[in-house]
């Protein structure tokens, strides 16, 4: 089952524990095949800027919503391998 | 003569790979011969200090006395006016509980900062306030995050003890009038405080010219390691306070005393600096301190002047457009070496990760002062870009660059359907 990282405005839990910031360890410390579901909004990461980040740190990706009228998305990552 | 800011990145390997590194006010690098200094001294001289008889303790005690006076020799005053301890943070929590245990603050009274404030100010002024049954007061700030220093008179009255506040704001890098702030303030007798953590390591300070009584500082911003920072008190301020923290190296002697424990205070600064003290650190903080005295901190101001002035002068078409708005003063002259801002319809934790992206590391949130960020209406945060020594025009040349490509980004997808 993949493991849900939320990059939305309410996963602000503090002023030291940006969703952004914990993606970024969640993608980097994804073991081969691992699969990571991301639910984000665009006010907090862009959905392009996501997309990219995924290709670049070698992630297969698979979009299971997107609504750019409310600027919300959710994604099923995997890591390459 | 100009900074050679080319030259100085030679003694900063991890400048090496060609790392845009903008995030100096939240630490600095550290140059070889800091390192140097450190790596040495540990596996030549080190032992505990003031505490032996032998003589690698001996050597130790001595550079750890010599680094008081390298340090005070930064800024102003003399070694004994110097006090290790962990990092700013402390200085002014330390200053804090000085005063509220000496009783210098008490109920009724009233303690002044602003709302620029870094939490590390606010914060232990909020606590000693607290503890003591004085108010809080904070000065506001205007619509660019600047303290309303023309409003100060208002803020001030004989029941002011403590005027504490930012030389250099860590947010808008807007430079306080320190001495004019200190006039006033003593006219009521109070006791000022300044919070140098931006401005001892990038412009000449003198904290007595300055007109201050205690003033706290890190040596991680300034080159030196992490681990140590400083509070810097006038002479017969430090004399008159007792230590609110006891312990080893504090005391000239304790007794009992028909039942009584009697204590004899250490002169300062070793009656403040309780416990073993970061020994090695201190040597690595009294050579960064000399490199800045090399250098020239006229020299360091003058070269962040220009960057600030070269990368603003980039922007500006951003802020033209209103795509980019500056936390602080839009004007570069007043400012120090630091410019945050946030991009249009981007977060400011996005602009950071894409800049990173770019080989450019600058902070982004809200760097510990929420009640500004709320009153300039950036409750998100900001990003923040801020210079050092070693940092080159090529380089605010390529945050603009970047800043410009994620600005379009940001238009571009505002104008999708």
């Amino acid at each position: 089952m993949a493991r849900l990282i939320l990059v939305t405005t309410q996963a602000f839990e503090s002023c030291r524990d940006k969703p952004q910031y914990r993606l970024l360890v969640e993608l980097s410390e994804a073991r081969r095949g691992e699969e990571l579901e991301i639910v984000g909004e665009d006010v907090v990461l862009g959905f392009d800027t996501l997309l990219e980040i995924l290709e670049d740190e070698g992630f297969d990706y698979e979009i299971l919503d997107r609504d750019d009228l409310l600027g919300t998305y959710r994604v099923l990552a995997r890591k390459r391998g | 003569m100009a900074l050679d800011c080319e030259s100085l990145r030679s003694e900063f390997p991890q400048l090496e790979g060609g790392l845009v590194y903008l995030d100096n006010a939240a630490s600095t690098l550290k140059p070889r011969r800091v390192v140097e200094a450190m790596k040495s001294f540990t596996y030549r001289s080190y032992a505990n200090v003031h505490r032996g008889i032998h003589r690698l303790s001996r050597e130790a005690s001595r550079a750890y006395e010599e680094a008081h006076e390298r340090v005070a020799r930064l800024v102003g005053g003399s070694w004994d006016e110097v006090v290790f301890l962990r990092n700013t943070t402390e200085a002014m929590q330390t200053a804090a509980m000085l005063l509220a245990a000496n009783k210098l603050i008490g109920p009724g009274d009233e303690v002044l900062v602003t709302e620029a404030d870094h939490h590390s100010t606010l914060l232990p002024w909020l606590a000693a306030a607290r503890m003591t049954g004085a108010k809080l007061k904070l000065l506001p700030v205007g619509p660019d995050g600047v303290p309303l220093w023309s409003r100060l008179p208002e803020y001030l009255s004989e029941k002011t003890r403590v005027v504490a506040f930012g030389h250099v704001s860590n947010v808008t890098g807007a430079v306080a009038p320190v001495e004019e702030v200190a006039r006033e303030a003593h006219k009521m007798e109070a006791i000022v405080v300044l919070d140098a953590a931006q401005s001892v390591p990038h412009m000449p300070v003198d904290f007595k010219k300055l007109g201050v009584d205690l003033a706290a500082f890190s040596g991680h911003k300034m080159m030196g390691p992490t681990g140590i920072g400083v509070l810097w008190g006038r002479r017969d301020l430090l004399q008159e306070l007792e230590p609110h923290m006891g312990g080893g190296g504090t005391v000239s002697r304790v007794k009992l005393e028909a039942g009584e424990v009697k204590v004899e205070w250490a002169e300062p600064p070793w009656r403040f600096e309780a416990g073993t003290p970061p020994i090695i650190e201190a040597v690595g903080l009294a050579e960064a301190a000399d490199m800045l005295r090399e250098v020239g901190p006229d020299r360091v101001a003058m070269h962040e002047a220009e960057l600030v002035g070269r990368l603003m002068k980039a922007l500006e078409p951003l802020a033209g457009e209103g795509l980019l708005r500056y936390a602080g003063p839009s004007e570069p002259e007043r400012r120090h070496g630091i410019v945050s801002f946030t991009l249009k319809g981007m977060s400011p934790e996005e602009v950071g990760l894409l800049l990173d992206r770019r080989g450019i590391a600058v902070r982004t949130g809200l760097h510990c002062a929420h009640i500004l960020h709320d009153r300039i209406s950036m409750p998100g945060g900001s990003v923040r870009a801020s210079f050092y020594l070693y940092n080159c025009p090529s380089e605010a040349e390529a945050l603009a660059a970047a800043l410009h490509e994620a600005a379009e980004r940001a238009k571009r997808r505002s104008s999708q359907p």
